[in-house]
């Protein structure tokens, strides 16, 4: 890419190095939304491919594309709600935390409200699974906790 | 460089919500609705108390669902309220009880004396109290003492104002819904926000007179019914958009002032009652505030007589500046009774030069009646980019041949603006 002398991005594209070593091109104007990337680009320079090694080419696509979407006005209720669809639980967390590492703060919003509607109602053991938490409560503990927010297990489905 | 070197799952890489900084879990937990939330309590030690920073503690009408089958939920429910809030622990963005219709619980001055000073300490900023159980009572004075407050919302009540009221001074945004206001309480409340961006008025009661001069206010929106006498609005120097909304139909000559900056502009009127455009803002009011509008949209046009047509094209001429307009007629037209429409309206005025886009939206009836004012705008656009036609049909009246006819007329039509496009959708 011939370097240019002066600094308008509007068609520039930088390339993006996925922990699993793909890279992947993005529009200039996108990256500025994800506040890593444009750390890095400031540290780095944006000739050089810049190195994402926490995020991985399964799901560096599907960020980019909803950034694609976002720097042309784009994103409607009908765009996020068809980006989701065929995602699992677990595919939705990895973009999750992906988007907070990328500090990509208008997707990390939108699938903060889309991990909580998934776990609206699910059981607590689903819950510790999701999150990633090992049960330390003493059975006498637990038990006590529940009876005291017992208002707040109504309508869970308990999957054990 | 380490970044280079590092790739899979390393020891620093967050893998697990669990180990994301607090403030970044507060984020998730921020949108769980409030029973999600405490539950997260159980998940682990490290969790047990993480809830009790969610900055929004909000109580939906499901919340309450799951007690009506309680005769008397009242303690059970604010047992678990006052437990919420007094187990929480860190600043309180948002708080909202909505307590729905025909639900056996009243929001007594007793339980807003224990919660109110607990949200002010924590200090909310926005608040949020419907009740739309049958009973109406009085908003507990309590409320007034929430100064932070920068949003707040409430239903259900009758309004009188404390004597010791010193104002709500942080507040930007006002909105009340089902309220009966005691005399003056209105006007006391809305002078005691000084800095009032948006207000709200929506199906309340005892509601006659609305004279308002708040500076700062941008943005009104008002809905009244018959009892409603008189509007004035001039001395709201700042308001740019305004929407009135008539549930009962309109009386003649109710807007005596309107500012001279609006830029947009929305009127309404349930549709049987209506009375002429030409009553609704006479001549003076248009000629006066029409200036600056950019937006407009007209509800409940009664497309078949001649007189609101014309009357309606002579206000369009008076917007020079509008870029977008919207007009609705969903109501049943007699389409015996009106005149002929084959007349055409002035097409050689090329007076729409800076409207971009048209949405016309009405009842398959009227069809006819809206083609001239189609061609109106088409023929006097000269910027325009999209016209959209969108018809709700009865499908007994209506047929492909018919629509046909329609499209191929919409198609026949002289536009001025070369890029314009017109959407049919029915």
């Amino acid at each position: 890419m011939a370097q240019e002398a002066s600094s308008s991005t509007s068609s520039k594209t930088i390339s993006l190095k996925t922990g699993d070593g793909e890279i992947f091109e993005i529009e200039a104007s996108a990256a500025k939304q994800m506040k890593t990337v444009q750390r890095l680009i400031d540290d780095l320079g944006d000739d050089i491919t810049i190195p994402l090694h926490n995020v991985f080419s399964k799901e560096l696509p599907k960020i980019i594309e909803y950034y694609k979407k976002d720097i042309t006005g784009e994103i409607t209720k009908d765009f996020e709600a068809e980006f989701v669809k065929d995602l699992n639980d677990d595919e939705v967390k990895v973009l999750f935390l992906a988007a907070n590492y990328l500090d990509a703060n208008k997707l990390f919003e939108f699938l903060s409200q889309n991990i909580a509607d998934r776990l609206e109602s699910k059981s607590v053991e689903y819950v510790r699974k999701y999150f990633g938490v090992e049960n330390d409560f003493t059975p006498e503990e637990e038990s006590k906790l529940r009876e005291e927010r017992a208002w707040s297990f109504r309508g869970i489905k308990e999957d054990e | 460089m380490s970044l280079f070197n590092k790739k899979g799952n390393q020891d620093d890489q967050i893998d697990r919500i669990s180990d994301l900084p607090s403030n970044v879990i507060d984020g998730v937990l921020e949108h769980l609705n409030i029973r999600d939330v405490v539950r997260t309590s159980i998940l682990s030690t490290k969790w047990r108390y993480m809830w009790t920073s969610a900055p929004r503690l909000e109580f939906h009408p499901n919340f309450f669902h799951t007690y009506e089958y309680i005769h008397y939920p009242s303690p059970v429910v604010s047992k678990i309220i006052t437990d919420v809030l007094m187990r929480h622990n860190g600043p309180i963005n948002k708080f909202l009880l909505f307590i729905p219709t025909y639900f056996n619980f009243k929001l007594t001055v007793k339980l807003l004396d224990m919660w109110i000073p607990l949200l002010s300490r924590r200090g909310v900023k926005h608040l949020e109290l419907l009740n739309l159980e049958t009973a109406l009572s009085h908003l507990p004075y309590i409320v007034f003492s929430c100064k932070e407050l920068t949003k707040f919302k409430f239903g259900g009540f009758n309004l009188s104002i404390p004597p010791n009221f010193s104002g709500f001074k942080r507040l930007l945004n006002l909105k009340l819904q089902r309220v009966t206001f005691e005399s003056g309480a209105l006007e006391s409340l809305i002078s005691g926000c000084p800095l009032l961006e948006e207000l709200s008025i929506e199906y309340c009661h005892r509601f006659e007179y609305f004279h308002i001069s708040t500076p700062t206010l941008k943005v009104l929106s008002l809905g009244f019914d018959k009892n409603m006498k008189s509007i004035c609005l001039k001395k709201a120097q700042n308001l740019s958009d305004l929407t009135l909304m008539a549930n009962d139909g309109w009386v003649p000559g109710l807007i005596k002032s309107l500012p001279k900056n609006i830029q947009r502009f929305s009127i309404g009127s349930s549709f049987n009652k209506k009375i002429p455009y030409a009553d609704i803002i006479p001549p003076t009011l248009v000629k006066s505030s029409f200036n600056s509008i950019k937006y407009l949209k007209l509800r409940a046009v009664k497309f078949n007589e001649r007189g609101e047509l014309l009357y309606i094209v002579s206000v369009l001429k008076s917007a020079p500046h509008l870029v977008e307009l919207v007009v609705e007629s969903y109501g049943h037209l007699d389409i015996t009774q009106g005149s002929d429409c084959s007349e055409e309206l002035d097409c050689s005025s090329r007076c729409l030069n800076q409207l971009k886009t048209v949405n016309i939206n009405i009842y398959a009836t009227s069809h006819q009646h809206a083609m001239s004012f189609i061609q109106f705008i088409l023929a006097n656009s000269t910027s325009l980019k999209t016209l959209t036609f969108d018809v709700l049909l009865d499908s007994r009246e209506f047929d492909a041949p018919m629509l046909l006819s329609i499209s191929q007329h919409l198609l026949l039509m002289k536009r001025a603006s070369q890029s314009a496009q017109v959407k049919f959708i029915h």
